[in-house]
């Protein structure tokens, strides 16, 4: 162990402190000592920069902070406050291993990636950034975003469904989306395939600022939140396009339990016999065919017919009319939701 | 490496959406299986049902004997290879390849020659400085393939692992998978909707439709004898050709009746619409556009097997002539010989192989007879 001077011990000791770290110094002469300090010291600073730039954009993500808050710190951790950014957010039914974050951070740089809590992850993917994986894509994101950005005036909620946008517009975001699509596909793909865990993964719509982070966060949850629920088959949910799933989620749970009443009058289920939904999901997912349904559930016509009669005596739909069938669908989903809602309170 | 062998497989997800039904399948060790099917056939749901990054819902999965249904996706000793794959930029070849390794605190002689190894195979030696910025679309797939080579699993899964490469690309990374295949000896199980990847790559093939296997054979036999009316018409490029056929039988010997006319049928299909009481009965006709013979220079033809046609497009693709017309309400294609001088707009006169003709019952889709 060689004796060092009191500044460069004290650095060493900082930068123990602050990355875990034991560093030993040879220094012969007290140019190289000095040249040893000065190295550690920018170590100590860079590690506290990063660390900073985590904690100030996980409280972005989590609340609302005034501007000039959001101006100033932004500035100070040379963070560019107005580009364009599409937030991911990952989910892993267990805590995101080791190995599924030391992925994520050579995916991307590390001043995108937010920690929020052991099984989630977010991503603040800067679609001008030339240093991620998806650097082919993000050269034609920023290609496709400067002609966005000149045409749509930087407005955040501009997407591909604007219909006044001229067509050039209109192909070019498309080209941005499906790359955004991609690039959420590649980070599924690539923790599936070499940290070997199950993902569930929710991307926003492309957002300008910076300031714009809790509200972005808030919606792309929500849209993990609403797969989950409704479209528990899929690995990944656009907040832009939650279809029905979102309209259901949004309603009153007093309409939610009135409609519900209407269905099953006094005796709503407190879910549906597993095998009576599957034989009902199949014969929709068949549109309503019912040799079909017979055909590929291995099962006689008449057993089939047997247990439509059934859901029809209990509720009144008769699944063979779209309109009931679709009443029905309808049911079903929101008795999910309000189970949901239940086994949460 | 490994058998596996997936016993009354189940998938239903909290929703009710039944996305696997009673999926039954032995794999033998050194397999090249191949799943096959449209978009949203349950194909991949099953392959995540292997490889543990989906729950299975009922039946039993057993990679060399032992259940497998609750052990965590690590401990399979599998590997895959995705269609979405990410290189690391940062990273030379030889790391991209040696990450998943240290990741798992591999000795580092031992990550150096598994990482050698796997190179030699994939032809990448030359490359193992370079990072993927500097490698063609080739290239890095085939670091893709590497980084599951190394880690030496018993069964590799991959999940339409060429849908991103260009056509050209494609046809010669399904070369260099096949040839992979061999040289490792390896269990494969692999995922496309593509039914020419399938046909070339795999030594069976499943074919699946909505959640439900629909015949498990070789490419050859799914082929000439598909089992019901989908797999004829999803195996096979272009597809075959089908058409209503009423028919009838008279003194022991049944004739099918296409629009005006009447066709003759073999000895033995005659014998199988006569057991399975097709009398009276509408049937669907299928038959390969290879099977659609221009009459002039096909030596089998007979007056009952040969039908009139307007051709209403001529495609010629070098080797071979597509030809379009109608016949008995329905759009077919014969695949002729570039010689032929028949075009576009011209009467041509077809001689239908009734051999291989392919008979379906039209209520339940199952083949009558090949």
């Amino acid at each position: 162990m060689a004796i060092h001077s009191t500044e460069l011990e004290r650095a060493l000791k900082t930068l123990k402190q602050l990355t875990g770290i034991s560093l030993d110094v040879a220094a012969d002469t007290p140019e190289e000592e000095e040249k040893a300090l000065t190295q550690v010291q920018r170590l100590c600073s860079a590690y506290r920069d990063k660390y900073n730039h985590g904690r100030f954009l996980q409280d972005l993500l989590v609340k609302e902070l005034p501007l000039s808050t959001v101006l100033e710190e932004a500035h100070r951790l040379r963070l560019s406050v107005e580009e364009p950014r599409v937030l991911y957010v990952v989910e892993s039914k267990h805590a995101l291993q080791e190995s599924a974050v030391e992925i994520l951070k050579l995916l991307f740089p590390t001043k995108t990636l937010i920690p929020v809590n052991e099984t989630r992850m977010a991503i603040a993917y800067t679609l001008t950034d030339s240093q991620s994986p998806l650097a082919p894509q993000g050269h034609a994101l920023r290609d496709a975003l400067g002609y966005t950005l000149t045409n749509a005036k930087r407005s955040p909620t501009r997407n591909a469904s604007d219909t006044e946008c001229p067509d050039k517009f209109m192909a070019k975001t498309s080209d941005t989306e499906k790359e955004i699509r991609q690039t959420a596909h590649t980070i599924i793909d690539t923790l599936n395939a070499e940290a070997l865990i199950s993902v569930k993964l929710a991307y926003s719509t492309i957002f300008h600022s910076l300031t714009e982070l809790h509200s972005i966060y808030e919606e792309t949850s929500l849209a993990l939140h609403i797969g989950r629920l409704f479209y528990p088959e899929q690995n990944l949910f656009f907040s832009g396009r939650l279809g029905v799933g979102r309209l259901i989620h949004d309603l009153p749970s007093s309409a939610c339990e009135k409609y519900l009443e209407e269905i099953w009058g006094n005796k709503v289920p407190v879910a549906m016999d597993e095998e009576i939904m599957a034989t009902v999901n199949t014969f929709l997912q068949n549109n309503l065919n019912i040799a079909e349904t017979a055909r590929q559930l291995h099962m006689h016509r008449n057993t089939l017919i047997y247990r439509i009669n059934q859901v029809q005596k209990q509720t009144g739909l008769d699944l063979r009319n779209f309109e009931d069938a679709m009443q029905f669908k309808i049911a079903t989903m929101i008795l999910n939701r309000m189970n949901h809602r239940d086994s949460r309170e | 490496m490994a058998s596996l062998s997936l016993k009354g497989i189940e998938k239903i997800y909290a929703n009710g959406f039944h996305a696997v039904k009673d999926f039954n399948l032995e794999i033998a060790d050194k397999e090249f299986i191949i799943f096959v099917g449209p978009s949203g056939c349950g194909k991949s749901t099953t392959l995540r049902m292997i490889a543990g990054l989906e729950d299975i819902s009922g039946g039993t999965l057993e990679i060399d004997g032992k259940k497998m249904n609750d052990v965590e996706p690590k401990d399979r000793d599998i590997a895959m290879v995705f269609q979405n794959y990410a290189l690391y930029p940062h990273m030379t070849v030889y790391d991209n390849m040696a990450f998943g390794l240290k990741l798992r605190k591999m000795p580092k002689d031992e990550i150096d020659k598994k990482v050698h190894n796997a190179a030699k195979i994939l032809d990448l030696e030359h490359l193992l400085d370079r990072k993927p910025a500097a490698l063609s679309g080739g290239q890095r797939q085939r670091v893709a393939m590497g980084r599951a080579i190394v880690r030496n699993p018993k069964v590799f899964l991959m999940d339409e692992p060429l849908s991103n490469l260009d056509a050209k690309l494609r046809v010669q990374m399904r070369i260099e998978i096949s040839k992979l295949h061999n040289d490792l000896g390896a269990t494969m199980i692999y995922v496309t909707h593509d039914q020419t990847e399938a046909m070339t790559l795999g030594t069976r093939i499943v074919v699946m439709k909505d959640g439900v296997v629909q015949q498990v054979d070789t490419p050859q036999n799914l082929y000439n004898a598909p089992c019901n009316l989908f797999v004829a018409g999803f195996i096979g490029s272009p597809q075959m050709n089908f058409m209503d056929a009423a028919v009838k039988v008279e003194n022991g010997k049944a004739t099918l009746t296409v629009g005006d006319h009447v066709l003759n049928v073999t000895a033995d299909k005659s014998k199988a619409l006569i057991d399975g009481g097709y009398d009276g009965k509408t049937v669907i006709l299928g038959i390969r556009p290879e099977d659609v013979h221009d009459a002039a220079d096909f030596q089998g033809a007979d007056k009952e097997s040969v039908i009139e046609a307007t051709i209403k497009v001529y495609e010629l693709l070098g080797a071979e002539v597509y030809l379009y017309y109608d016949f008995g309400g329905a759009q077919m294609t014969a695949r002729v010989n570039p010689r032929t001088q028949l075009r576009t707009g011209d009467k041509a006169v077809f001689a239908l192989d009734m051999d291989k003709i392919h008979l379906f019952d039209k209520e339940t889709e199952l083949t009558i007879c090949n």
